[in-house]
This record gives C-alpha cells, structure tokens and sequence, in this order.
C-alpha cells in the first residue's frame, strides 16, 4: 500500500511539473518574456540581454547568492542556464544535462550522457547550453548526436547522429529551434571535418536538411574543400523580417598548406558569416572576414543583430580583433565598416570591400614564425559579447595578447589532428592586463569604457535593464556587476573557480535572479601557454550560482 | 569508464600510422583513459628501432640521429627479434649535447642520448617532437594540449596540464645501437 501510495505521489509530482511547463511556441521564442530566458543568449538577435530591472544599479550591492548547484566536473563550465517558468536546463561538461526548480534549486532530472571513450576534441569536454522547444529540449553532444528530452520529464523522445564522431565531428554548442526545425552546427576545425549546418524536424529527429560551409570551388587547391574546416561550432543568430539564419564558420583545417596560393585561395567560406535560409539551408549570403587566413582567426564569434544608424546592422567582434558592422538588408551581407576593440597588429588596415591588408612582419607562413596580435584565441573567443538596448553598447570580454606562431606542413588523416602549426602565446609587451571588458559604441567603434583584468577573460556577458552589466573573471574567481553607462564596478563575489560560464537573468514567483556558471577549464588551460600562468592557481570544479536581492 | 585495452591499442596503432605519416600526434582530449600504470615492458638489453618511417622496426644507429632531433621509438627484444609495440612501450628518443643535461639526466643518457616514455602524463597523447617556437623550443611538447617537458631535465613539466614528468628509460651504447640499460623509471601515460 505504501509503494502504491508513493507511486501516485510521484505521479501526481509530475504530473504537476508537466501542467506547469508551458510549451515554447514560435512566437515565444520570437518575442520571449522578460522573466524567461529560452535560448542561448536570450533572444534570436543574440543580445544577451535581460528586459528585468528589479536589481538594477541602485541596488545590486545588495546581491547575494541564494542557491547553488556543484555538477562534480573539473572541466571547463561554459553553459548559460536556459529558464522557462519554473524549469531551468543547464548542462555540464561531458554532455550532463540537468534540469532544475529555477525557485529552489532542486533538481527534477537528470540526465549524463555515457560518451565514447574514444571521442576526442580540441578544447575541452564542453556543453554551451540547450534550445527549446513546444515540450521538449535539445542537446548537442560530443559524440555528434542531437538527442531530444522531453522537458518535463527528462525521457528521450529521439536521439540522432548528426555525424561520426570518429572523424572527429563533435557538437558543443547549443542548437537554434526556427519554425519547427532544431538546427546545429558542429564542430573539428583542428581535425579536417567539412564543416555543415544541418536542421532536423523538432517533432521526430528527421534530418530535413544539411549544407555544407566549404565551397568546393576553385578558391581551394584541388579538393582540399572536402576536409577544409569551417565548422560551425557556435550558436547563429535568426533575423524573422527576413527569414535569414546567421550563422559563422571557422578557421581552415590545416591553418597554413603549402598547396594554398594567397593570390586565389580565399578558401571560401571559412572564416565567414553566411545567411541561410532556414526553411532549406540555402546559403542567400555571406561575408569573408579573413580569405586565407593563417592566424586561427575564427569566424564563429557571434552576431549581434541590432540597428546602427538606422540600417539593419550584424554586429560582430571578430576574432582579428576588429568590431565589423555588416548591413543585413533584406537578408544580404554587406560590409559596412570595422573598427579596432582589442590589439591587434596583423593587419596594416581593412579595405572599403572588408578584405584585410595583410601585414607580412606578422602573417605566419609554412615555415616561417612570426608574432602576431592577437592570438589565435582572438580578441574575442566564444564567449559572447552582450548589447544594451538601453546604452546601444555592445560590451565586448576582449583579450589582449599575441603569439609566436610557425606552419608546419601536415597531411590529412581522418581523426588525427590537421592543424598545420605551432604556436606560443604570450603577453603584450608593456602591458599588465590581457583581459578587458570594453563597452563599445557600434557606430564608431569608440570605447566608452573598460574595465581591466590580469588574466584573460572567458566569460560571457550579459547585460540587463537594471542599467547593469554581468562578468566574470579568472585569476580572482570573481562574478561582476558594473554601471552600463560608466564602467563602475558596483558588486563583486568571490566564486569557488574561475568564472567561465554565460551569465543570465531570469524571474520566478516576483523576484529576480542572476545565474552563472562558475568552473575553470576550456581553452586556456590547455592552449595559452605562458599566459597560462596567470591562472595556474585557479581552482577547478563546477558549480552554478544564482543570486537575488537581499 | 573503462575502456577495453585492445580498444586502446587499436586506436593507438592509427595514431602511430599517423606518426609514420609524417604527422604531428593528435590533437585532442581523450575522454577515457585506460593506460596501465608502468609496469614496464622495455627491458635491460632491449634494443631501440624506429617507430615509423622507411626505418620502422630497424635499429636506431647512433650516427643517424641529428643533434637537437627528436623521434619515436619502440624497444625490441634481441633473443627474438621481437619488437615490442605497444602504447606503453612508446618512446621518444632525444639526441642533446651532453653538456647540457643535468646530472640525473645525464646518469641515465648515453652519448646525449636521453629516451623517456613518449605517453603525455596528462591525456596520454604521443609526444615525437622537439618545440620550434618561443619558449618551446627544444623542448618535448605534446601537440594535444600543449603540456611542454625539459628533456634536458628529466623531463620536468615546464608548461601545459601535465603534472608529472614523462617517464624516464635509461640508455646505454652497444656499438651503434642504443640499448635500454633498464625499465622506465617513473610512471607511463597519465593518470
């Protein structure tokens, strides 16, 4: 009897965990409410930005943790909680997924993923997050599937591959629900992966389409197209007035080739900005940031999709260390104008097209080492900028740092590495800081203000209508608030780790909170060399902080 | 989780393809990680021949190897000509000038001749080469995640992840042919 009863106990608890889930339908996601956040950086236009002000700059001092949640993993956190009403998914490193009581911090399933032993990636074990949509939640994982839970319960609903991992194929990044159709890049720059964008059908798993990013054209030597990168490894941004997917490719698999000519290879499209047609995966547009590119300078940082000056603006902190400004008119890509936010020296200048004008003192070459501003971690990593309707800052987590970096001839052989390079990073000469959190005016490329930090920056920011922006930062554990407007640090707390995580804002039951994860590991551990250091004595381990007014 | 061991070996024998390819070693985090602890297979009297290349399984003469230059290696066992290929028994071989290794390293060197286990304690990638850039250079590096040892010095961590030291294979002269004078001294692979 009292198995019987306990039965109908827990029945009745989902039961009322399902009533209380409220689907996410497409005109949710097109115009979230202020007190969810549905995806990655909270709206399709990638502003990571909250509409709430209840904690705002005339009491975030007031802030203190309320919750917190370890996941037991000493890899790199990178995941923003996503929140619909009551329920928040938040993954950890090695694909764990966790979905949480937003108000009280209790979990209500789980789900950690047995990975292959043999799965291997460039940059750490991470997850970035989920997408939503109607009852269910998505996940990309490492061994490049996309496996759908039902939301409420945590029961699969289906679990696709998307492709082989063996090849070294592997998702990281969260996935983007347009009209029905869940879409995800994937991710093996370092491996010789084809870089594709592929959506399937939210209900069933059914693949609906698949484009690939490597144009087998002549801008490539032979057929080096077929194992040539510009994978797809961060989460793009949707535009609903024109129906156009934005979505950025990375660098060329190997870095540096002998066989590639820099007077025709531009090696299309790696390092680019594509708009796609989510309905069928058309590519309608595109925008090369870097045509041969030897330095590792990334396309995939995203795009912010706001208006400068009037015209529809992609706005995008590359990593050469340039904010672009693309006219995104009726879907297409025009290059506007670029304007330095981070050091850089690598280029003597951009032209009116938007094409670089290389500087050789600092362009590597198969065998030949130079240093060069910024690093192949970029002025900007994955970790996104957020923009201020409010101030119309885009305040961008850059670094400042370059590299000693030679090519080295390699041959493609599926699942082993196909870099093409060696590389050291190091410090700007004269400088104390390698991060900076610079607010920066779009228009102009003015930094308004910055706020200086002696380790890089691996964090997110989010910005909120409470006039405030979040970071965090590594080598003093800390979680930040500062004034939008004039840089002032107005909160700080020390966390357990390093603050890599994508900070979010959400409200449950009238109050506000504040969420971000806190655990060290990605890229830096393992690629910033000497500029390592600086956070050698970071303790490693994931929890999730959530904060509300006192 | 555990994987199988012959999982392991299979996957490694692509690697070491790739290494005979010319091919700097993977570049990845390995999610499992199964490496036995050392228990050595090299023996004192085992002879080392190249790991790859046109050379693969022939002796290793000591006038073939460039000074400053770094290769793999796999210890073959003299009564039977049986070369002894496995993950563990991996090794890089380094050819310095004597006077630049430090004495302990130098107990164990022969001719400037210094071999450790070519296992990066950190992830278990094979290391087969000496750094190009910056402070890298001649030192071992692990293309991986970039964990950065001092041959020169028993092979210390200088840089990376890794929190010990390759394991270290004494070596001696028989003629032209470099000879383990032990096992390896020190644990093989990582944690």
């Amino acid at each position: 009897m009292r198995r019987f009863s306990l039965l109908i106990a827990f029945f009745l608890v989902s039961l009322t965990a399902q009533a209380q889930y409220q689907p996410v339908t497409d005109s949710r996601l097109l115009n979230p409410e202020p007190g969810n956040w549905l995806m990655w950086r909270g709206n399709y236009e990638n502003w990571g930005y909250s509409p709430l002000s209840k904690i705002n700059t005339s009491n975030v001092s007031r802030l203190v943790p309320v919750w917190a949640f370890s996941t037991g993993v000493t890899q790199g956190h990178e995941a923003p909680p996503i929140v619909n009403g009551n329920f928040m998914y938040i993954t950890a490193p090695y694909n764990k997924l966790y979905a949480i009581n937003a108000r009280t911090g209790q979990l209500i399933w789980k789900y950690e993923r047995q990975l292959p032993d043999d799965v291997v990636t460039c940059c750490d074990v991470v997850n970035r997050g989920v997408a939503l949509y109607e009852d269910k939640v998505y996940m990309g994982t490492l061994d490049a599937h996309l496996i759908a839970f039902d939301a409420g319960t945590g029961k699969i609903v289906w679990d696709v591959t998307v492709e082989n991992y063996k090849t070294r194929h592997t998702i990281t990044s969260a996935p983007v629900v347009v009209k029905g159709k869940v879409i995800t890049g994937v991710h093996g720059g370092e491996f010789g992966v084809r870089g594709f964008l592929a959506a399937y059908d939210a209900n069933t798993g059914k693949q609906l389409w698949k484009t690939f990013t490597t144009a087998s054209d002549a801008s490539w030597p032979g057929d080096s197209w077929k194992n040539g990168g510009a994978s797809t490894w961060l989460t793009g941004s949707y535009d609903p007035r024109t129906n156009t997917l934005f979505w950025g490719t990375s660098n060329p698999s190997p870095w540096m080739d002998a066989a590639r000519d820099p007077s025709k290879h531009d090696l299309r499209w790696t390092v680019s900005v594509l708009g796609f047609d989510p309905d069928t995966g058309r590519i309608k547009s595109w925008f090369q940031y870097s045509p041969n590119d030897t330095w590792d300078y990334d396309g995939v940082n995203e795009q912010i999709l706001i208006t400068v000056n009037n015209r529809p603006t992609l706005v995008s902190a590359h990593r050469n260390g340039y904010l672009y400004n693309l006219d995104r008119t009726g879907g297409g890509l025009r290059y506007n104008n670029a304007f330095k936010y981070a050091y850089a020296n690598a280029y003597k200048s951009i032209d009116q097209n938007g094409r670089p004008v290389w500087n050789p003192e600092h362009r590597p070459d198969i065998g030949k080492t130079v240093n060069a501003c910024p690093s192949f971690l970029g002025g900007k990593n994955w970790n996104p900028a957020a923009y201020s309707p409010q101030t119309g800052l885009v305040y961008i987590p850059s670094n400042d740092w370059c590299m000693d970096i030679r090519g080295a001839q390699v041959q493609y052989a599926a699942g082993e590495a196909y870099v093409g390079a060696e590389f050291e990073m190091n410090v700007v000469p004269g400088l104390n800081h390698v991060g900076a959190l610079r607010a920066v005016n779009p228009a102009n490329g003015r930094i308004v203000w910055e706020q200086k930090f002696r380790a890089p920056l691996w964090g997110g920011v989010l910005t909120t209508a409470g006039g405030l922006v979040f970071t965090g930062s590594l080598d003093d554990r800390g979680f930040h608030a500062f004034d939008a407007r004039t840089g002032k640090k107005l909160w700080s707390f020390t966390t357990n780790s390093g603050v890599i995580g994508v900070p979010m804002s959400y409200e449950v039951g009238g109050t506000q909170y504040i969420a971000v994860y806190s655990g060290f590991g990605g890229a830096i551990p393992l690629w910033a060399g000497p500029v390592a250091k600086l956070t050698q004595n970071v303790p490693m381990g994931g929890v999730l902080w959530v904060f509300a007014l006192k | 989780m555990h994987k199988p061991q012959n999982t392991v070996k299979t996957r490694l024998l692509k690697r070491r393809e790739a290494l005979q390819a010319g091919l700097g070693a993977c570049a990845g985090l390995l999610l499992g990680r199964t490496l036995a602890q050392a228990n050595s297979l090299v023996a004192a009297g085992d002879v080392l021949v190249y790991a790859s290349g046109d050379k693969a399984d022939q002796p290793i003469l000591v006038n073939q190897v460039g000074l400053n230059k770094a290769l793999n290696a796999y210890p073959m066992d003299p009564s039977n000509q049986m070369v002894k290929k496995d993950l563990k028994t991996l090794i890089v071989l380094v050819r310095l000038d004597p006077k630049t290794l430090d004495a302990n390293t130098a107990k164990y060197a022969a001719n400037g001749f210094v071999a450790y286990s070519a296992i990066c304690t950190h992830q278990g990638c094979p290391i087969n080469q000496l750094g190009e850039v910056g402070s890298r250079k001649g030192k071992l590096v692990c293309t991986c995640h970039g964990a950065v040892y001092d041959p020169t010095a028993g092979a210390k961590v200088l840089g990376g992840q890794a929190k010990r030291p390759l394991a270290l294979l004494p070596l001696k002269l028989q003629g032209q042919n470099l000879v383990a004078a032990g096992g390896f001294i020190g644990k093989v692979g990582a944690d």
